[in-house]
């Protein structure tokens, strides 16, 4: 609570790093916000008056092969490509955590079966591993946030695994069993709160990792469907049209892509440092 | 006497985000040869800084002022290979842990060859690191050389430590607390065998809290208190005579084995933990058995003792400590408390048990949940008995105060506290609950002395109402004998005596007891009064 409570205090001491990372996750969540409004167009809605033309008034990025408009898409695709990487690193966060506590906690048989589990899991490529989940589950928004967060899943346990291990060996922790603390207030209210730090540097890179995942489900045809404004879908739509010269289809998605992306890991490698200083 | 090192005028200060931290303020002192000089004070009295200053190892931005000579030569200016020479060949520093400060992964054999090799090259480098080891009284030298640090003792440790800082023959050896988490018996040795090298025109500098300890081997004693000296003289001065009122409170708060504590002859309560035969064994990896860290002990505590479990470190007190509070099977025997079983109880049993029996930590920051304040640290054994958060907040308040906390501090957070007032707030979390039974685990060993006597005049307090049980598990003997009524000697997993506080000090049975008394602090030479 207190960690909570002193974070307006510690932001203004942030590193450079992480405040130019956060005021472009800034800038990308107003567009994704205010998308409708900052463009006459609809993202799905087609101009029959321009196909595949260049940027111009009424169409600052051009229009892609469907007369559709490169911008609005682009702002509309981040509401997309942000909503589901945060809300599949925060799936993965949750059940990471949860898994790596219990097994740090539990010890034992739990914990040997459990890891091994894990290893399993992290056996695979992560993307050969997403294209298989993402076609056996079909290619819903909800299916893509749980395959994305699933997959992402093993790191965070492994991680609050070893934070745990390390802080049993700790005094405070005796004393709180001592002290008569049940298991669920061991877990999360001795253990979790001192275990998290690790997990929010990697958050934000973890992030930048879930938007690439998603774009690239979609550019192989396993993530948004078409005419679904995501980043990935009109970078693999739009490849074809690079060969005829006309580029701004499959660039422009590709220039905000990698503007998000540079954001999440300039937040997450400042915090990082920061980490590494403390 | 001529005089090798010569502080003069010496200050230091490092900036902080805030402001200027006046770490050592117009520190000026000398050190003849073969003279052994103690510096004493208390932790972040800039003592350690003394060391760092001589030998070039202040902090990054601290600044330093002054003059250091060592033989009439100026040593603040020296760079580069000069300063090299001068660190090995001319000050040798010995580290406060030295486990530590010892690489892990080489043998201390080759580090030793290392050493020699870089100030001292030339012949057979093993059987100069053999002789060297021999020479620190380091048993069995031809087998310790092969080994790292972690597969030896701490007090080996310390004696590799000096072996190393002695390889180039230095003109003066600092010792930074070279006996912090040492033994009794160990402590002695060590500061005997630094003494010891005040010798062929070599000074040696001592750097501790323990004054009384510092008195036993040191020629001179200078006493440090927020960066400045405050005393200056011959120890015999300093202890018999001392000036200054900090000196006085140093000296003071040194708990005298001498004292006796004021025998109540009470009737002794209801019987409320009796330990049958208790052996417990470490399961070792693969299922090999290792030697029993207890065995056969038999132990039955009543409302109202007040008992010392003594022993060296590793001789198995805390085993014992943990299995009294079922926070470990024992292999053997039984653990009955208040006639249940408890070594057999289910964890959600177990933590029933937790509203008659709590335990007080030894290092009393750790012990203590950095993300949680005060109140909630309170409040965790209170909510085992007191669902209703108003009646809740009462009880912390009672608690607080009673260990001599003013309510004002539910709010703080660990970090916040001085290590006295940490500890105070450990003692608070066992007696919120009116427990029957406390266990003490050392309460006082990470403190300074002056906290250690506050803490302990608090627990004395506590234990002469004489309405629950207290386990007090140590190694300093002083406090032992003015707080307990029974003691407990335990060695190599054995109870070798137990008896009535005042018989064991006057007539003590076993050989062991008889060591640890020995080998207990206490200020040299002091006139004795029995309170």
């Amino acid at each position: 609570m207190s960690a909570i409570l002193a974070l307006p205090r510690r932001i203004v001491r942030l590193p450079s790093m992480v405040l130019v990372g956060l005021t472009i996750l800034t800038l990308v969540a107003f567009a994704a916000v205010f998308a409708p409004w900052l463009t006459g167009w609809g993202p799905e809605e087609m101009d029959m008056m321009y196909f595949l033309e260049g940027p111009m008034p009424g169409h600052w990025l051009g229009t892609d092969a469907n007369g559709m408009d490169v911008l609005s898409r682009i702002l509309h695709g981040a509401r997309i490509d942000l909503g589901v990487a945060i809300a599949a690193v925060a799936i993965a966060v949750t059940l990471g955590t949860l898994v790596g506590l219990i097994f740090g906690y539990a010890g034992g048989w739990v914990d040997h079966v459990g890891m091994r589990v894990l290893d399993m899991f992290q056996a695979f490529p992560v993307f050969i591993l997403a294209l298989a989940v993402a076609a056996i589950l079909g290619n819903s928004m909800i299916n893509l946030i749980l395959t994305i967060g699933f997959i992402n899943a093993p790191p965070y346990a492994r991680l609050i695994r070893a934070e745990v291990l390390s802080l049993r060996n700790r005094t405070f922790v005796e004393a709180a069993e001592a002290a008569g603390n049940s298991h669920i207030s061991m877990l999360f209210r001795h253990l979790l709160p001192n275990a998290l730090t690790p997990i929010l540097v990697i958050a934000p890179l973890n992030c930048g990792w879930a938007i690439l995942m998603l774009a690239s489900l979609s550019f192989v045809g396993l993530g948004v469907p078409v005419p679904g404004a995501e980043w990935g879908a009109m970078i693999s739509a739009g490849a074809a049209d690079i060969v005829g010269g006309r580029w701004w289809t499959a660039t422009f998605p590709g220039i905000a892509l990698f503007i998000t992306v540079l954001g999440f890991n300039l937040v997450g490698e400042g915090l990082q440092e920061q980490g590494v200083k403390r | 006497m001529n005089t090798l090192l010569d502080i003069r005028d010496l200050a230091v200060t490092i900036p902080t985000a805030d402001a200027e931290v006046q770490a050592l303020r117009g520190v000026s002192l000398s050190l003849a040869q073969n003279e052994v000089v103690g510096i004493v004070g208390e932790s972040g009295g800039g003592k350690s800084m003394i060391a760092r200053a001589v030998t070039h190892m202040l902090p990054g931005a601290a600044r330093m002022t002054g003059g250091i000579e060592l033989d009439g030569r100026d040593v603040t200016t020296l760079t580069g290979a000069a300063l090299q020479a001068f660190r090995g060949g001319d000050v040798a520093l010995c580290f406060q842990s030295p486990r530590s400060a010892l690489s892990p992964t080489r043998t201390v054999g080759k580090q030793m060859a290392d050493r020699f090799r870089a100030h001292a090259p030339g012949g057979d480098l093993r059987a100069r690191a053999v002789e060297a080891f021999k020479a620190v009284g380091l048993r069995e030298p031809e087998r310790q050389i092969d080994r790292f640090p972690h597969e030896l003792s701490g007090g080996m440790c310390q004696r590799v430590m000096i072996a190393l800082a002695l390889a180039c023959s230095p003109r003066v050896l600092i010792a930074d607390e070279p006996t912090t988490g040492l033994d009794v018996t160990l402590t002695g040795e060590i500061l005997d065998l630094i003494a010891a090298q005040a010798r062929d025109g070599r000074g040696v500098l001592i750097i501790s809290h323990d004054i009384a300890a510092l008195s036993k081997v040191c020629d001179r004693l200078i006493v440090i208190e927020a960066g400045r000296i405050v005393e200056d003289g011959p120890t015999q001065t300093v202890i018999h005579a001392p000036k200054s009122n900090y000196t006085r409170r140093l000296i003071d708060a040194v708990p005298d084995i001498r004292r006796k504590r004021a025998v109540t002859d009470e009737k002794r309560g209801e019987t409320l933990m009796v330990l049958s035969e208790v052996g417990v064994t470490y399961q070792g990896r693969f299922g090999r058995n290792r030697k029993p860290a207890l065995a056969g002990v038999n132990l039955e505590i009543r409302k109202g003792d007040t008992i010392a479990i003594v022993g060296e470190s590793g001789s198995g007190k805390s085993t014992l400590s943990r299995t009294i509070m079922g926070m470990l099977k024992p292999t053997t025997g039984r653990v009955d408390f208040r006639g249940t079983d408890i070594a057999r109880l289910s964890f959600g049993r177990k933590r029933g048990l937790r509203r008659h029996m709590q335990m007080v930590c030894q290092d009393p920051l750790d012990a203590l949940n950095p993300r949680m304040s005060v109140e909630d640290i309170v409040s965790d054994p209170l909510r085992l008995v007191e669902r209703d958060a108003m009646r809740r907040s009462a009880l912390i308040d009672r608690a607080l105060t009673e260990v001599g906390l003013d309510p004002s501090f539910r709010t703080r957070l660990p970090h916040e506290l001085s290590g006295g007032q940490a500890q105070r707030v450990g003692l608070a979390r066992a007696l919120a609950i009116d427990p029957d039974l406390v266990v003490l685990d050392e309460p006082t060993s990470a403190l300074d002395v002056t906290v250690q006597a506050q803490i302990l005049t608090l627990i004395r307090r506590l234990t002469e109402r004489r309405d629950r049980a207290y386990v007090m598990v140590s190694h300093d003997l002083a406090t032992v004998r003015a707080l307990c009524d029974r003691v407990v000697v335990v060695d190599a997993g054995r109870i070798v005596e137990d008896g009535p506080t005042e018989q064991i000090f006057t007539d003590p049975k076993s050989p062991k007891t008889r060591a640890l008394l020995d080998a207990a602090p206490h200020l040299a030479d002091r006139p004795k009064e029995d309170a």
